[in-house]
């Protein structure tokens, strides 16, 4: 009898399923469960020509951006509010280095919903009267063929490979984000492959406790790596919150790197991203002090 | 110590609050947060907030930490459901307020949140883009527009790029011939005026007054002709009671005192 297959994996195994030229999606939400410990691995395996499809960004995007390794972006929002609107590597680059398929969050969801429902596309309202259609070859104004004004059809999005940060997953892939899910159960629907970090690997008997948290089920998931903290230095549901001494940090060595003092952004990268080699090495860079000063209470 | 003018815009924004109503908190709008906080806490404890993906009711809640992370996982602890992504986006009819940003606005409270320059891919200025904004102000029942300066540059003849949809060009009718099925911009909030639309043109006015700014020097900080109210008043002193409460429960770290 065939034993039941785990697909927990390392973030460096899992990102290998990313080739040259893939169309990745992203999830988490802004500053908040976004899968930094798989984005640091795929920046380290120095693939390129990528197309990102990300929900509300921050330093995901932008650090895929600094380093070359983006050429087209569909996002609503790159930002890390308060900490800092704007970032410097999609501010300063987007439509220069990359192209910008503009496009919004209600409109976003359609395009997932679309792909995964195999549709050519979905109607949306929002994007009517805005500049978003002449921004986005995908976003088309059709008639209404039941009367009316015209509407727009947003174009199914397709995905090859996600990465996703969540809470806990079992051996087999079953994950559960015990909180928000963002858009990541429509951006795993709408992939042809999907990887997850989460905080800890739990039993499988565990997830049968709760079955009604199981975000994501197994089968749906093709790899699942264990980095705890893997969000840093955005914040995780349950677990810490966003570091913002770190977001001052890249955002200032970026902004650097714009003034022609390249430098500081080199020397960003080397500390936490070229010069580690994995996960556990990205921890002793930040240092344990300043995770564990990261406490939920204090936010 | 007296009001600074982001309290007052705060305090402004409570009292737009009615008991029971559904609110959502965007992102990167902390004045707009206070004032939703604050009119939970005092006025409106049945106002359900709907944070990212959470809905919180935070009328007994003691102290607000953090007005700067709305993607803060704190409100998690807060939250009494979850909504997907999906449910939300589909919901937004239901939706009575919810307040964007912009780079630009214009005279029809069309708003820009993608960037300043003519050309797409040589921008002046990169916004964070359009977030949800486009479809939540197609939808909800009606929105606040909030800019933290008041400048030419902001208030413009044209947006460089429309990301939502305002007035569009005008007339009360003019989101019904789009299709438009939300209330539209209500009022547009800086920190030296409140400024709302007339009945008929939806053309942009001046409502309020913080004082000590004139109707002159809001004029000549608007990139286009800004009409005046009839009734152009300056906004009331805010009660010292709800300063009290603003200050102690809400902004604990003195964010709108800065």
């Amino acid at each position: 009898m065939a034993a039941r297959t785990s697909v927990v994996t390392s973030p460096g195994e899992a990102v290998s399923l990313i080739k040259d030229g893939d169309v990745i999606g992203i999830g988490g939400f802004a500053t908040t469960g976004k899968p930094m410990a798989l984005i640091r691995e795929l920046v380290r395996s120095g693939k390129r020509n990528l197309t990102v499809v990300s929900s509300p960004a921050s330093i995901d995007v932008d650090l895929l951006i600094s380093c070359g390794m983006v050429d087209k972006l569909v996002c609503a929002y790159v930002g890390a509010e308060a900490m800092s609107p704007l970032l410097p590597f999609h501010s300063n680059l987007a439509g220069k280095s990359f192209a910008v398929e503009e496009v919004d969050l209600g409109s976003l969801v359609y395009m997932l919903k679309a792909r995964i429902m195999r549709l050519p596309f979905l109607i949306s309202l929002g994007p009517v009267g805005t500049s978003l259609p002449q921004l986005n070859p995908n976003y088309r104004y059709i008639e209404n063929p039941f009367g009316g004004p015209p509407v727009i059809a947003v174009a199914a999005i397709k995905i090859d490979v996600a990465l996703l940060h969540a809470a806990q997953a079992d051996r087999y892939g079953n994950v559960q984000h015990k909180g928000a899910v963002f858009l990541d159960p429509l951006i795993a629907r709408a992939a042809d492959k999907v990887i997850v970090q989460v905080e800890k690997l739990v039993s499988n008997e565990e997830i049968k406790h709760s079955p009604a948290e199981t975000s994501l089920p197994a089968g749906l998931v093709n790899a699942v790596s264990v980095t705890p903290y893997g969000a840093h230095p955005c914040a995780s549901q349950n677990y810490h919150c966003a570091d913002e001494t770190h977001f001052k940090e890249y955002v200032m060595a970026g902004k650097s790197h714009f003034k022609g003092e390249g430098d500081e952004f080199k020397k960003y990268l080397q500390k936490y991203v070229y010069g580690v080699s994995d996960h556990a090495g990205y921890m002793d860079a930040v240092g344990f002090k300043r995770v564990m000063s990261l406490g939920l209470e204090e936010g | 110590m007296e009001a600074t003018a982001r309290e007052k815009m705060a305090i402004f924004i409570a009292g737009q609050i009615k008991n029971g109503d559904y609110i959502s908190l965007g992102a990167n709008l902390p004045v707009p947060a206070a004032g939703v906080l604050l009119a939970n806490l005092t006025h409106a404890p049945d106002v359900m907030i709907n944070v990212l993906n959470y809905l919180v009711n935070l009328s007994d809640i003691d102290v607000f930490n953090d007005l700067t992370q709305v993607t803060n996982p704190t409100a998690l602890k807060w939250a009494e459901g979850i909504m997907s992504m999906e449910e939300q986006f589909s919901g937004i009819s239901r939706m009575d307020l919810c307040f964007t940003g912009a780079l630009q606005v214009d005279r029809y409270g069309n708003t820009n949140l993608i960037g300043v320059g003519k050309d797409p891919s040589n921008l002046k200025v990169r916004g964070p883009g359009s977030v949800g904004t486009s479809t939540v102000m197609a939808t909800v029942k009606k929105y606040f527009i909030f800019l933290s300066s008041h400048s030419p540059r902001s208030f413009v003849e044209q947006c460089d790029f429309i990301s939502a949809v305002g007035w569009g060009e005008g007339g009360k009718d003019a989101r019904a011939k789009l299709g438009l099925p939300g209330g539209g911009p209500e009022y547009v909030i800086t920190p030296k005026a409140i400024l709302d639309f007339h009945e008929e043109s939806k053309q942009m006015r001046i409502r309020y007054l913080f004082a000590p700014s004139t109707v002159e020097e809001v004029q000549a900080n608007t990139g286009f002709s800004l009409p005046v109210h009839n009734e152009v008043a300056p906004v009331p002193e805010p009660d010292p009671e709800l300063l009290e409460i603003l200050r102690a429960r809400v902004d604990p770290k003195g964010f709108l005192r800065q």
